[in-house]
């Protein structure tokens, strides 16, 4: 706007010289023309101005590391002349990595849309906000701009996730469910006739030693009884989401791929972490609930390195055999409170390879296993959950 | 890297990758009938100022079929994709055709249009151009030859119109085109008719209004992470074309709302253009230390040698014979080394006291109220002063000024010294006054008793008169009305006396006034010599002796050195080196006035020579400037006395019978130039009267019709083809500087790339080293830290410098590269004005 004011300048200076040397009505009129022309031109763009939409599309909410994620840029004016230029400043952003980036445009919105095909990729983890940060539309001559607020379709959120390694632990019995235990899930049946999990009409097919024939009878329908399903959550894993982008992009790997391993099993686990907001988690006790937690985790910003993974006192869960740290940084602390609150439990600390051992690992008595980015697997060959 | 500062720096994890713009363009008919619409308006409007401009005879409707065949056949040809070169090829074929078939026509058109803007050149400014020879044919071959001629010339136009527009979406080269025909009329002020210039109007309003969405190629332009797209001819449709009809509304009404007939060119305007058309007189304004060229002070320690050179500095043109003296600047409060004006609580005081009355025409009012003091004394004269050389703020007005009815704004009043130009930034270069001589008394008392209210006053209340038997002249000097008196007149000349009364109070406190340690030395020498008011009979008296006896102890020179630093100005010359010009002879007189107590002023102008015949305008060179010393007289004002010995001019002379005279005396012939000029009356020591007396010869010469000062705006003669090449000219240097940049740096890019693109690699190497070292030594002076070669290129320079053996390609691309990588980094990092200095001046990259 800076260059098109400078030659509106220059043409107002040369039409006001004009103006002075000739003595005649002529350079009058031309500059009397002059000055009203920019009036002239907001007040026709003016309509077009205040239509300009604009909208980010794309085909899917999700990618993975590496991978590309189509975007569509759309912009038009709704009324029937085309408007003046329109600059856009897009943003991109990874909210758990911190990660920014952005570019502009500028084009001319005109009553057919201009659209703008875009892929964008993110080598590391986390969620991936799209938006346009700003949009700015001029007149016709370039003079006047105001900046343009859209309610809707002015940012675009996509999720990329880690990647799933090969990654075969070796199970010691600790780890497998304990049916004696009296946890039970609430969120699946199984065949534990201790508790009954819930009721639900009879199907073909069911067994008649399932039917509940009081509450039948009551009921004037056939009940069927859905029987518990004992859980012991005997593994936790504790990641600190706290490092740089390639440390974060190693732990998730593992947790993914760790994690993936077990649900495939149906090994039910625990997965905690600490983020920006607290801690956070979710039992895992096959593989659709991953999806959900890696929703919450992704989105979820790095913790904060006045915040400390674990305080003092810190609520865990109970019954929990093995202890598995991921963070990028040892703290001492964090051992401490795991060990006051899982005195009996294996504790494993899984770090990136600058991680430096610290005298509280022998301490707490935690092993430490370094990773190695590119050699994940080979990482963690021998790794017993 | 320079980013913008709301674009955060490009990360390593996030990326986006080159966008591709999908544009649905407008439909091709669309876009034609747009396009065909712009064109035919863009030749329209040229072409129609060309033709009413020059009044060419055409056949107007054969031109506007042209060009609308034009319009639709070159947008068809450059929005149509396919196989354009080949309707390019056959368009150009066909049109060497037509041109070779209609050759005569065409040629005989084009020779007579030629014909046709000389001649209108010469009938506008009078240069000496010359026709082509062309034979001369009936008025409808030549309506013929001019149609063809032009129709060819419109194709030419439109297609280069239509690529500017529709290919490469250039609006400046559009307006270059259509510019260039209507400069050719209008550099000489031909105007073309109102409708063709209304058209043109029209479609420059367009190709600015149009601009976002005339691209040309779709095209996205990439800068640092900013994309640029531009050729949306999505924009180019038909309903487009409302933008075009509103633009032409907005024309209409723009006429409407200020019509023709009831415009005004605005004074200001006409000041400003004559303010460019003279140069603003720069060098004038930087005069202020030459004699008369001040409108603040006079520094009187940078008063050294002087020397003239002969330059007419004004023009005059009086109906007055004799001299006069025409003052610029009177000088109020001395304090050794300079002449200043008042303090400016002096002035606030001053103009709260005369309440309006202005004492630069006071002589005037004196007659005004008073009436005339003695009727064969008094003369009116109109004096015009062209300010060709002094300094244009200055404003040189004679003494007598005639009062008129209200001040004149081209004028401005300093206080009660002088008058300078009201115009502070342009000045005043031409003027015309009315002014008064008169015969007039030394005191008030003789003045009002004299003059017709006083004659009256006799008769009816004697006993109010004062009995002035055995009462000293200078004493009479200081009288003014009592109260009683007062009361008997009528209430102009009653205010008035009030108010000169306080005036002359105020002179007398102010106009006395001396350095301190200045005051016993004058004082000492006026009681040594004898020069003590008591020992004369009035002020002009006293004046005369002062006069005459430092006349008699100084000589002139007109190299006298320069005062030392620190030492009183007249001190040095009254007691020590004794010799000096006008400037000296004034300063002293007047301060050795003050000494005496009689109020008295420096004052600088010029003067009109003694004794001029000739009618009309006579010119007054730098020799004239002069200074003399003004003498305060209740019954006359402020008058001059001249101080400085050999010069003749006065204000009392009537001399109809002299002979021509040099217009411009040289101060150093001290006698007067012409021995036809003496006046008896006037020895060149003797201080001349305070007013002239008209020439009794030719007693109407000197009258002139009483009104008032009024300036007649000068005949501000230049045509508007010189304002407008004046405007032209202005406007064209910025364009021929930039011009010059960039083809110099095109010219030097390309000795540059073709030196180190030489088949010798080691020379090639060698140039490229040597501009390597211009740009470590300017990224270094401009930039913190730029690193310099490395070993490995250092050697290869080496090698390339002394060794036989020539480089390896691989070798000069190392150094190519290196000087890239500086290349760019220069470019990156610098400020954008160092970028542009060494982008167009340096030409570094």
């Amino acid at each position: 706007m800076a260059k098109n004011r400078l030659e509106y300048a220059l043409i107002l200076l040369c039409t006001a010289l004009f103006y002075i040397c000739f003595v005649g009505y002529l350079s009058f009129y031309v500059f009397m023309l002059t000055l009203i022309l920019p009036l002239f031109s907001l007040l026709c763009s003016l309509p077009a101005m205040l239509g300009v939409r604009a909208e980010l599309h794309a085909a899917v909410d999700s990618t993975h590391k590496g991978e590309s994620l189509p975007l569509r840029l759309q912009i038009r004016t709704s009324f029937f002349l085309p408007g003046g230029r329109v600059k856009l400043q897009l943003q991109l952003r990874n909210t758990l990595t911190g990660e920014e980036t952005g570019e502009s445009f500028s084009l001319t919105a005109g009553h057919a849309p201009v659209r703008i095909e875009h892929r964008l990729a993110s080598e590391h983890c986390g969620r991936l906000i799209f938006r346009i940060s700003e949009l700015r539309v001029y007149d016709y001559l370039g003079l006047f701009s105001f900046r343009k607020r859209q309610k809707r379709g002015d940012s675009f959120t996509a999720l990329c996730y880690p990647k799933v390694h090969p990654i075969f632990p070796g199970l010691l019995p600790s780890t497998l469910p304990d049916l004696d235990g009296d946890r039970y899930s609430t969120v699946r049946s199984g065949d534990d006739p201790s508790e009954i999990f819930g009721l639900r009409d009879y199907r073909e097919g069911d067994r008649l030693s399932r039917i509940h024939w009081k509450l039948s009878e009551k009921s004037g329908k056939t009940l069927v009884k859905e029987l518990s399903l004992p859980i012991s959550t005997r593994l936790l894993f504790l990641l600190d989401l706290n490092g740089d982008s390639g440390e974060l992009d190693c732990l998730l790997d593992v947790l993914a791929s760790l994690s993936a391993f077990l649900a495939a099993q149906e090994l039910p686990h625990r997965i905690q972490y600490r983020g920006s907001g607290g801690m956070g988690g979710a039992d895992i006790l096959r593989e659709d609930d991953l999806p959900l937690l890696w929703k919450e985790l992704l989105c979820a910003g790095r913790r904060k390195p006045s915040q400390p993974l674990l305080e003092p006192g810190q609520a865990l869960p109970s019954g929990i055999t093995h202890a598995v740290l991921l963070c990028s940084q040892l703290q001492p602390e964090a051992l401490s409170v795991l060990r006051d609150a899982m005195p009996s439990a294996r504790l494993t600390v899984l770090a990136p390879q600058g991680c430096l051992p610290i005298p509280e690992l022998n301490v707490f008595g935690a092993e430490l296993l370094r990773l190695d980015p590119e050699k994940l697997p080979e990482s963690l060959s021998g790794f017993m959950l | 890297m320079r980013t913008k500062p709301n674009l955060p720096a490009p990360s390593s994890g996030l990326s986006l990758d080159k966008p591709r713009m999908l544009v649905r363009a407008a439909p091709f008919f669309s876009q034609f009938l747009f396009f065909t619409v712009l064109l035919f308006l863009g030749t329209a409007g040229t072409f129609g100022c060309f033709l009413t401009a020059f009044s060419f005879p055409v056949s107007l409707g054969f031109l506007a079929l042209t060009a609308l065949g034009g319009a639709v056949l070159f947008s068809l040809l450059y929005l149509q994709k396919k196989r354009r070169p080949l309707w390019t090829l056959a368009g150009l074929l066909l049109w060497c055709g037509l041109l070779l078939f209609f050759y005569q026509d065409a040629f005989y058109g084009l020779l007579r249009a030629i014909n046709e803007v000389i001649t209108a050149y010469v009938e506008k400014t009078g240069l000496g151009l010359t026709t082509i020879p062309v034979a001369r044919t009936t008025p409808k071959q030549l309506e013929l030859a001019y149609s063809v001629f032009f129709a060819f010339l419109l194709s030419l136009f439109q297609w280069a119109l239509g690529w500017s527009l529709i290919r490469q979406g250039s609006i400046l080269s559009a307006f270059l085109l259509s510019g260039f025909f209507l400069a050719i009329p209008m550099v000489f002020s031909i105007l073309p008719h109102r409708a063709a210039i209304a058209l043109l109007l029209l479609f420059w309003a367009a190709l600015l209004l149009y601009r976002p969405f005339l691209g040309g190629p779709h095209s996205i332009a990439e800068e640092e992470g900013r994309f640029s797209l531009s050729g949306s001819a999505s924009g180019a449709r038909v309903s487009s074309l409302l933008l075009l009809v509103s633009a032409a509304f907005l024309i209409v009404l723009l006429s409407s709302v200020f019509p023709k007939t009831e415009y005004e060119r605005s004074e200001t305007v006409d000041r400003v253009r004559s303010g460019l058309l003279n140069g603003f007189d720069f060098p004038s304004f930087f005069q202020g230390n030459n004699p008369g060229g001040s409108t603040s002070q006079v520094s009187l320690e940078f008063s050294g040698d002087r020397s003239y050179t002969g330059k007419t500095m004004l023009r005059v043109n009086t109906s007055k014979l004799g001299s006069d003296y025409l003052k610029g600047f009177a000088g109020s409060v001395y304090d050794g080394k300079s002449w200043t004006l008042l303090p400016e609580e002096d002035a606030a005081q001053l103009s709260s006291l005369l309440e309006g009355e202005r004492v630069q025409v006071l002589p005037g009012r004196l007659h005004e109220l008073l009436g005339g003091y003695s009727s064969s004394g008094y003369a009116e004269y109109s004096l015009s002063v062209q300010n060709v050389g002094a300094n244009p703020r200055c404003v040189y007005l004679p003494y007598g000024l005639l009062p008129g009815e209200a001040p004149d704004p081209e004028f401005k009043d300093v206080d009660d010294a002088f008058t300078k130009a009201g115009n502070s930034v342009f000045g005043l270069k031409e003027y015309q006054v009315q002014a008064m001589t008169e015969e007039a008394p030394d005191s008030f008392y003789s003045r009002f008793f004299l003059s017709v209210p006083g004659a009256a006053l006799h008769e009816s209340h004697p006993e109010l008169i004062p009995d002035t038997t055995g009462v000293e002249g200078s004493e009479l000097e200081s009288w003014f009305p009592s109260s009683p008196l007062l009361e008997l007149l009528s209430e102009p000349v009653s205010e008035f006396s009030q108010t000169f009364q306080k005036y002359t109070d105020f002179v007398y406190s102010r106009y006395t006034q001396l350095p301190v340690e200045l005051y016993p030395v004058l004082r000492n020498y006026l009681e040594e010599h004898g020069l003590l008011p008591e020992y004369f009979d009035s002020t002009q008296e006293l004046a005369s002796a002062i006069i005459g006896q430092v006349q008699s102890e100084c000589a002139y020179t007109l190299t006298p050195g320069r005062p030392p630093a620190g030492r009183d100005f007249v001190e040095y010359f009254l007691f020590e080196n004794k010799e000096g010009y006008c400037v000296h002879f004034a300063t002293t007189v007047t301060v050795l006035l003050r000494a005496a107590g009689v109020p008295a002023r420096y004052a600088e102008g010029y003067v009109i020579p003694p004794g001029y015949t000739q009618e009309g305008w006579i010119d007054i060179p730098d020799s004239n400037a002069h200074a003399w010393t003004e003498l305060y007289l209740t019954g006359a004002g402020w008058v001059p006395i001249e101080a400085t010995p050999g010069q003749n001019f006065s204000l009392h002379e009537s001399q109809p019978e002299l002979s021509a005279v040099s217009p411009s005396p040289s101060p150093e012939s001290s006698m007067p130039s012409s021995s036809e000029e003496s006046s008896p009356s006037q020895p060149a020591s003797s201080a001349p009267s305070a007013t002239s007396a008209p020439d009794p010869a030719d007693p109407e010469r000197g009258s002139s019709t009483p009104g008032r000062n009024s300036v007649e705006p000068s005949a501000l003669a230049k045509t508007g083809s010189s304002g407008l090449l004046l405007f032209l000219g202005i406007l064209s240097v910025p364009f021929v500087l930039f011009l010059l940049l960039f083809l110099q740096r095109k010219i030097r890019l390309s000795i540059r790339r073709k030196r180190c693109s030489l088949r010798d690699r080691n020379r090639a190497a060698l140039h490229r080293y040597a501009h390597i070292k211009k740009l470590i030594l300017y990224g270094n002076k401009f930039l913190t830290h730029v690193s310099g070669l490395s070993e490995e290129l250092e050697e290869l320079v080496m090698k390339a410098r002394f060794s036989q053996h020539m480089l390896t390609s691989e070798e000069l691309g190392a150094i190519a590269d290196f000087e890239k990588q500086l290349e760019n980094l220069l470019e990156e990092r610098l400020f954008p004005p160092l970028c542009l200095y060494c982008k167009y001046i340096l030409v570094l990259f």
